[in-house]
């Protein structure tokens, strides 16, 4: 049985699964939390990434067993009280997505670097979101939507 | 009324109120007004010229197809049931931008759904339209806007009978129904149900509105769209998040190897791998069935396959020099204009220009998939994120071995098409699974099954001869084409052979054909060329080919000349051609002066595909040796635009899928194996790579085209600026420099 806190929630979920199992399926079949989504199973394509204590990692590669005692976040539980988050408001503002299916991933991306990086830089932009693959290239909008944050952080 | 020719891949298809009849749906009474539109099915006999007024479909309709409907409720929600699916072109949007522009609604507020069979009166009744071609908003112009116009006569008809007032002084507003002079105004669902007791208005009527000219509110302008807040948390549904209670999960091992079947099966570790339910051997391949994807996985490891009947022979090499042997003889004609062998005898200089391009995936996001429960009372339910629901009913009942009646398909969001799922493959698969176990199944295919089973855009050789005068103009072009055919592979069997091809392979010539550039003696020849590789459309079909040998190969020829590669095509071209004015578009914005700007090298190639022009200008630095591409600059002439920030969007797309492409993309075969099977092995352009993009429209136009025909003219850009950066000719793809 392994233990951990999901999107901030009163108690833990408890989970009975082999420990090996990727915290993605653990996530998608065992807590019915959807958005994280499958799109390589090797982390090549991000379109899984979660936060794991405030890091953002690749759920697809993740074991359950080194999530125990820990705090996951998933796109689900990144609106508070009704609100979007930032990132999320700023991917509506810059019409980021197209089919939408990386879009999970690249926001929990974007959200970490924020977090680390209010203000990043275009090459920190690149760095930090090159483990996220777009098939319908929304890079650009990627990019002007987290501009948008660090720039709206500013109080501009 | 003028319809429109819409080209939808390649066909012309003539679209008017005249071949159409708006249907209030009965069954939907009691819940609110359901409008659609119906078209006759090709073999039906004639029905009554008049049918406006007192259409409803009903059982005996058996020829009568609806297209789409609007559905809105007592509770004054607006939902709106698509033909097509949503897979990010942004179709629901536009679709919800049309209706709402004649019910004076906000599109944001109007929900929709993909239909399948499922939802309206009787399944074979719904005649889902493939998505693709970048036809829908072309085709939803007049057909959607005209059952929207009929909602509102019919609503403010009910409003104004209840409060005795004359029609013409009630409207609808900010999706109410008001009365300015009694100072009414109540939610359009408050009358919905009474609407739908009403006769619909005369056809005439209808078409009046439709004609008469008015600013547009929402139409022409950058709607937000209405996918997008699903798609930022997460609750968007993907045929991977299809949930059906107590359904199994499976995934599927293909043949690596060409034309591969399974011959000895070693389940014996994957039958004991935790979780386990069944190992069930198809035609397509052979799948585990699990309690959880995780363990279909882990048990699809752990299986061991014989591949019989490979042809360890085949290489890309060995394509490439069948395809080239096959080049060295006259092909079928796909066009003959003038005489271009004489030309070619008789001119000045001959020129040869001789091309390789690869297979390319279509490596959409979300892996194929398939919902599938096969009833044991004989009923088939299939979700999918289908492109041809049609074609996945008709797959799924055949595999399942039920009447065509007998299966529902719904349709779901799709992370990605570009082509591949008009294919359904996945769904016969699923269906095969789930009659073998007797349960549902979610079939989800891992990535390296989704690399090595693609039916991939095809490989393709061509020669291009073309004859010059001394002032370097073209006076003969023969372009010979070497490739599969798709129309050859168009169907869900087993992919082990293609079918037969009876002429030309009309997806193998487009964009080779009917050029504009008024070349006197224009022949175009096509060999079919069969490799096993299984093949069908992706995004920009023929044109992805045969628009990077024409552009290319017509810069080379201006350059050679000693001329400014835009000068030379606007020479050939007329001042009103969209080519013209969207080469004129892009030169302009993109700050064109020969092709050098400071450091920077630029590269121009346009191309008009589905009915839209896109002309592109691709900057470049040479950094080191290495091209780094800096700035797209594109001018699209796409007729009227609903939706201009949508079309970017596509633009956008286009480029990063174009510029990927050409840089990185190949699918490669050794040993009759396909060699790729990850986005390691092969790449998608990074955010990094990824340069500023700029989108510009050609004004004009009184109906909406094609948004998505921004693929073929970015490769040929792009090559076109290396070739002036490095003196170097891209004859083969992706591009090496070494």
């Amino acid at each position: 049985m392994f233990s951990f806190r999901v999107n901030g929630e009163a108690t833990d979920r408890k989970v009975d699964a082999d420990p090996a199992t990727p915290l993605l399926w653990v996530l998608r079949e065992q807590l019915g939390l959807t958005g994280a989504k499958f799109g390589c199973g090797m982390a090549q394509c991000g379109a899984c990434t979660v936060h794991l204590d405030g890091q953002a990692i690749r759920s697809c590669v993740t074991p359950l067993k080194s999530v125990a005692g820990k705090h996951v976040t998933t796109i689900e539980g990144m609106a508070r009280n009704g609100q979007l988050h930032p990132v999320q408001r700023a991917w509506i503002d810059e019409s980021v997505p197209q089919c939408g299916y990386c879009q999970p991933g690249q926001i929990m991306a974007a959200a970490a670097l924020l977090k680390a990086c209010p203000h990043p830089s275009d090459d920190d932009i690149d760095t930090a979101m090159s483990g996220n693959l777009c098939r319908c290239g929304t890079y650009p909008r990627i990019r002007a939507a987290i501009k948008r944050v660090a720039n709206g952080a500013q109080g501009g | 009324m003028e319809g429109f020719e819409a080209s939808a891949g390649g066909t012309p298809e003539r679209i008017g109120l005249n071949r159409r009849e708006l249907v209030k749906l009965s069954a939907f009474a009691g819940l609110g007004l359901a409008i659609g539109c119906a078209s006759q099915r090709a073999s039906a006999t004639p029905e009554p010229a008049e049918r406006a007024g007192s259409a409803k479909v009903t059982s005996n309709d058996s020829n009568v197809c609806v297209s789409h409907y609007i559905q809105i409720n007592e509770n004054n929600s607006v939902k709106l049931i698509l033909p097509w699916t949503e897979a990010g072109q942004g179709i629901a949007t536009g679709v919800a931008t049309l209706v709402g522009e004649e019910l004076d609604l906000d599109p944001a507020s109007i929900t929709f759904a993909s239909a399948g069979y499922n939802d309206l009166i009787r399944e074979k009744e719904f005649d889902s339209r493939e998505t693709g071609g970048g036809a829908g908003i072309g085709q939803s112009w007049e057909f959607v806007r005209a059952s929207a116009i009929a909602a509102r006569m019919l609503l403010l008809e009910a409003a104004a009978k209840e409060w005795k007032v004359p029609v013409a002084e009630c409207a609808l507003q900010d999706g109410k129904i008001i009365h300015s002079k009694s100072a009414r105004r109540v939610p359009m669902g408050a009358f919905a149900t009474q609407a739908a007791k009403l006769d619909l208005p005369a056809k005439s009527k209808i078409e009046a509105a439709l004609a008469k000219p008015r600013p547009f509110k929402y139409v022409g302008k950058s709607v937000h769209r209405i996918d997008l807040l699903d798609k930022v948390t997460g609750t968007a549904c993907f045929g991977t998040d299809v949930k059906v209670d107590g359904m199994l999960a499976a995934t599927i091992l293909h043949s690596p190897f060409v034309g591969g079947v399974a011959g000895r099966i070693d389940d014996s570790e994957a039958r004991a791998a935790p979780g386990v339910v069944q190992i069930v051997p198809t035609a397509y391949g052979v799948a585990v069935v699990a309690d959880t994807i995780h363990n279909a996985f882990n048990a699809a490891r752990k299986l061991e396959v014989e591949w019989t009947g490979i042809n360890t022979a085949l290489s890309s090499e060995s394509i490439a020099a069948e395809q080239r042997k096959l080049l060295e003889r006259p092909g079928k004609a796909a066009q003959d204009k003038g005489d271009a062998p004489g030309a070619l005898k008789r001119g000045h200089k001959a020129s040869v220009f001789e091309y390789e391009l690869p297979y390319l995936p279509h490596a959409t996001l979300e892996p194929q998939n398939c919902t599938a429960w096969v009833k044991a009372d004989g009923e088939v339910e299939v979700w999918a994120p289908t492109q041809s629901p049609g074609n996945a009913q008709r797959v799924a009942a055949s595999v399942a071995k039920v009447p065509v009646e007998k299966v529902r398909v719904h349709v779901t969001l799709a992370g990605g098409a570009f082509g591949r799922r008009l294919r359904n493959d996945y769904v016969a698969e699923a269906v095969l699974v789930s009659a073998a176990v007797g349960k549902p199944v979610k079939l989800i295919w891992s990535r390296e099954e989704d690399f090595i089973r693609d039916y991939y855009r095809p490989a393709s050789s061509h020669r291009v001869e073309a004859s010059l005068t001394s002032k370097g103009k073209i006076t003969g072009w023969r372009h010979r084409i070497a490739c599969s055919s798709i129309t050859a592979w168009d169907n869900d069997k087993p992919p082990s052979t293609p079918g037969p091809l009876e002429g030309i392979d009309e997806w193998a010539v487009e964009g080779a054909i009917n050029q504009p550039y008024g070349i006197p003696n224009l022949r175009t020849e096509y060999h079919q060329h069969e490799s096993g590789v299984p093949v069908t459309w992706l995004r920009g079909v023929g044109h992805s080919h045969n628009a990077f040998v024409v552009e290319t190969v017509l810069d080379e020829i201006a350059r050679g000349a000693g001329a400014d590669p835009l000068r030379y095509r606007l020479d050939l071209l007329r001042p009103e051609d969209d080519y013209f004015k969207a080469l004129q578009l892009v030169a302009a914005k993109g700050g064109w002066n020969g092709g050098r700007k400071g450091s920077l090298f630029q590269g121009i190639a346009v191309h008009e595909s589905l009915g839209s022009t896109v002309a592109q200008l691709v900057e470049i630095e040479l950094v080191k040796g290495a091209v780094q591409v800096k700035r797209v600059v594109c001018a699209v002439a796409s007729g009227l635009i609903v939706n201009p920030d949508i079309v970017r969007q596509s633009m956008e797309s286009s480029i990063v899928q174009g510029l990927g492409s050409a840089l990185h993309q190949e699918i490669t075969l050794r040993g009759g194996q396909y060699e790729q099977r990850s986005f390691f092995e092969c790449k998608l352009l990074s955010m990094a790579e990824t340069p500023k993009i700029e989108v510009h429209f050609v004004p004009g136009g009184t109906l909406p085209r094609s948004i998505d025909s921004g693929v073929p003219s970015v490769a040929p850009a792009l090559c076109n600026a290396i070739a002036l950066a490095t003196g170097k000719r891209v004859r083969k793809l992706p591009i090496d420099l070494s």
